[in-house]
């Protein structure tokens, strides 16, 4: 039984409306003639389902689990640091992580784990050449980065969950259209340079919220109201970007199945973030926490996007002087204001998803293009400071982008576009080919950066090519999208 | 063919996450493992003026320990800390959060060894009013914004140095010490808001006291070492002539490099000066660097390093070791002395540690 969605009937794989449907495709479409696009859409189209999903998985995971163990830097540190932490007794929130506990509660796994099995919690290493280094740098570091176990650790269940997003993809489309669609949507996902970057080498979670964020619209799109809520209220205790689907979220659990399933999810959400947020503020030690919290009220960074906590962490500082307070309520009504664009931006999407009704047929763009304009709403309202934060939106995109007619295009932009802050996040940051230079005998530390150096001038004029590519893509889809969602576009 | 099955495959993947995260959070709410180390010491004097230390190490996990005995004069009380921290003044050469979170670091290393320490917090006119009263026996006074505020320092006022000349015992770390004073900050303005003071370095330290900067140093002392100071950074404005400080009785505790250190005890009159010469950063290394210093009293004045041995202790394990340490000369003169046995973990991040000691005489 394949999806209804909104009520109408789903075509089925060989049924007349599936026909219909893709010979409309074919017939009203065009599809970019890009070299090797042809022979990528036939081995994407004809190879075997099973011998597909083997290939796509081997290749996608062999990639990922051979850089995980050399790779690292940047945020994976702290997250060693605070997992070491916790496998010490102490606080998660000792050093510089910045987010809702969630994330928090599997380093403590990771630390219990570590202390248990692997015979000491310490998961962080250090190394004179990365002293040498940050003492000799603007950048502020502690010149420790994870252990190889480490990395490979924290890495592996993030792969796991790049394949679920991946997969999920694959689901959403296969039942809102075809199976090569779906199997496109796969492979750009999954294959995506950004997206196994991302995880297999600074070892980001976004795609932990991600992988909840499709689960809850899946679910909804099914109906299942207390699994649609615990993914996004277990999503929302992680970062807190997934709270902007709610809207969208509530909005199809009502046109699917009415409010009853929509007011189940409602309570389970709600308690699954307050329970975390409750035990994480009672019993994590309150002074750790406070360091972290000063870090943020007194640095330049108060932003940290939609993902962590940012300026509001200043109402729970201790010893605000009325300076302090002062530059708070100067300051707190603009990002404020931001914050209610944002939200008011996804309640809009999910008000005009619930206003629409779907016309005769299946209309995967109305559903999938509200949750591209969802994902993209929080992005809009800030910088973009992170490359993680792509991730938020890169599936969406990948999704809608497959039901469109030109589907190849923007899923080949998309891909291109994530090759290119592959290549700026290894030439620009520096240091996440650090392991490689501290735990083997590859990469000697003068090497390391020498090349690194003459490589970040080749990094810097790809980013931007990068970002117009990426842009352009993300325009189309957007504008797909909003046609979609308002059905302004004629067929889709 | 997709329906209902791989829904409840995608339901059964968010239970499994909410169970996780779970899970996690009870693990994280209910000390999820105990990591300690053990030691039991006995401490005695042996013929020919030797220390007889038999030490057995304990712990439930993999721990690389440096085991050091040392010697003192007096007691062995653990000072009392007083901590200037007012967010209305500038820094120079360290951060707000840094400021701000150094004593936390403190408190959550001491914490973690179950010798748990008491920091007083002073604002700016709480320490213009504790200098103004003398010194108290056995406490410090820990300074870590690189500036000095000016109601208690500007060019034609200091109410420093004449609290260390009468017994106070100050740790500076930041901005050379006396080099800015700082009035309260406007918010909106630019960070480096402090005011040099032309000659205030001399106002504490001679010319001939300091020594080419150097951002990183090399080479720990025989103190650093055994005391697992581990904070290599240094000040590019200057560092200590290690031959100065020896020359005024005082003792290199940090790293050295060419002559010059980053860390060293300094006597000022009857107090003493602990500069640090380097910008606060890296509170993992500088917290515990610095308590090691404070829980062997070795900010407090003159310690002997009898000797140190490193020690990795296998999960479970129970190790003993006997160590004959000479007793200097000067210890053994003396009619109230102390010998500690200091056994301390020296893996990054990891900030157990734990000392016995016992009077001589």
């Amino acid at each position: 039984m394949a999806l209804a969605l909104d009520g109408w009937a789903v075509p089925q794989e060989g049924s007349d409306e599936r026909r219909s449907a893709r010979s409309a495709v074919a017939a009203s479409g065009w599809n970019p003639r890009v070299p090797g696009l042809d022979r990528l859409d036939r081995w994407v189209t004809r190879t075997p389902r099973r011998r597909f999903w083997i290939t796509v998985i081997a290749a996608g995971l062999a990639i990922r689990v051979l850089l995980a163990p050399w790779t690292g830097g940047g945020d994976l540190a702290t997250y060693a640091e605070s997992a070491t932490s916790l496998g010490l007794g102490g606080g998660p929130y000792t050093y510089l992580l910045v987010y809702p506990p969630g994330f928090v509660d599997l380093l403590a796994l990771a630390g219990r784990v570590a202390g248990g099995f692997l015979g000491s919690p310490v998961l962080v290493g250090v190394d004179p050449g990365l002293l040498r280094f940050y003492a000799t740098s603007s950048l502020q570091w502690t010149g420790s980065l994870a252990t190889p176990t480490f990395a490979l650790v924290e890495k592996l269940p993030l792969f796991l969950l790049d394949l679920g997003t991946a997969g999920l993809a694959y689901l959403m489309v296969r039942e809102c259209a075809d199976e090569r669609r779906a199997r496109w949507a796969l492979v750009a996902l999954f294959w995506n340079p950004l997206g196994l970057f991302l995880s297999a080498v600074p070892g980001e979670f976004d795609i932990l919220p991600v992988f909840l964020v499709l689960a809850a619209v899946y679910l909804a799109m099914h109906g299942r109201g207390l699994s649609s809520g615990a993914a996004l209220g277990l999503g929302t205790a992680i970062k807190l970007f997934p709270l902007f689907f709610l809207p969208l979220v509530l909005a199809i659990l009502w046109r699917r199945g009415g409010l009853r399933p929509a007011a189940r999810a409602l309570p389970v959400a709600t308690a699954l973030v307050g329970t975390s947020a409750v035990l994480a503020g009672l019993f994590l030690p309150l002074s750790t926490a406070q360091s972290y919290l000063a870090s943020f009220a007194t640095g330049p960074t108060v932003g940290q996007n939609h993902g962590g906590f940012g300026l509001w962490s200043w109402v729970q500082l201790p010893h605000l002087t009325p300076i302090h307070w002062w530059l708070f309520w100067t300051t707190a009504p603009i990002t404020a204001g931001m914050e209610a664009v944002a939200v008011g931006l996804a309640v809009a999407v999910a008000l005009v998803y619930l206003r629409r009704r779907p016309r005769v047929g299946w209309d995967p763009l109305r559903t999938f293009g509200a949750a591209t304009l969802t994902a993209l709403a929080p992005l809009l309202t800030r910088n973009v400071v992170e490359p993680q934060y792509l991730l938020w939106v890169l599936p969406w995109i990948a999704i809608t982008a497959a039901v469109t007619v030109h589907y190849r295009w923007p899923l080949v932009t998309v891909t291109l576009a994530g090759l290119g802050f592959l290549l700026f996040g290894l030439g620009g940051p520096l240091y996440w080919l650090e392991p490689m230079a501290v735990f083997t005998p590859y990469l000697s530390w003068g090497a390391f950066t020498q090349n690194l150096a003459a490589w970040a001038p080749i990094a810097a004029l790809v980013a931007p090519i990068c970002s117009v590519v990426g842009a352009g893509a993300l325009a189309y889809v957007g504008v797909r999208a909003v046609r979609g969602l308002t059905w302004a576009g004629g067929a889709s | 063919m997709t329906g209902p099955r791989w829904v409840r495959r995608v339901e059964l993947a968010v239970l499994v996450l909410v169970v996780l995260v779970l899970v996690g959070q009870v693990l994280a709410t209910s000390a999820p493992f105990a990591p300690s180390i053990e030691v039991e010491q006995s401490l005695g004097l042996a013929p020919g003026l030797t220390v007889k230390a038999v030490t057995t190490i304990s712990s439930n996990f993999a721990a690389h320990l440096q085991l050091t005995g040392l010697g003192f004069p007096g007691a062995a009380a653990v000072p009392t800390i007083d901590y200037y921290f007012d967010a209305r003044y500038p820094v120079e050469n360290s951060t707000m959060a840094n400021w701000y979170g150094l004593p936390q670091h403190l408190l959550s290393v001491a914490s973690a060894r179950h010798r748990p320490i008491s920091i007083d917090r002073l604002g700016a006119s709480a320490l213009a009013d504790l200098l103004l009263q003398p010194p108290r026996a056995g406490s410090i006074l820990v300074l870590a914004s690189g500036v000095l505020p000016a109601p208690v320092y500007s060019a034609n006022r200091n109410l420093l140095l004449p609290w260390i000349r009468a017994g106070g015992v100050v740790v500076w770390i930041g901005a050379p010490i006396g080099a800015y004073t700082g009035e309260p900050i406007d918010p909106l303005e630019p960070p480096a808001q402090a005011q040099p003071v032309p000659g205030g370095e001399g106002q504490f330290l001679n010319a001939t006291d300091l020594a080419p900067g150097a951002t990183l140093l090399a080479t720990p002392s025989p103190i650093a070492t055994g005391l697992d100071v581990d904070y290599p950074y240094g000040l590019s404005e200057g560092l200590l002539n290690t031959t100065r400080v020896e020359q005024q009785g005082g003792q290199v505790l940090g790293f050295e490099e060419g002559g010059a250190t980053n860390l060293a005890r300094i006597p000022l009159g009857k107090g003493a000066l602990v500069d640090v010469a380097s910008p606060v950063v890296d509170l993992p290394r500088l917290a515990p660097a610095l308590l090691n210093l404070i829980e062997t009293r070795t900010v407090l004045g003159p310690v002997d390093l009898l000797g140190t041995l490193a020690v990795i202790v296998a999960p479970g394990s129970r190790p003993t070791t006997t160590q004959s340490w000479p007793l200097p000369t000067a210890l053994a003169d003396s009619q109230n002395a102390t010998v500690c046995a200091f056994a301390v973990e020296t893996d990054y991040l990891a900030p157990l540690g734990a000392m016995t000691c016992t009077p001589i005489y």
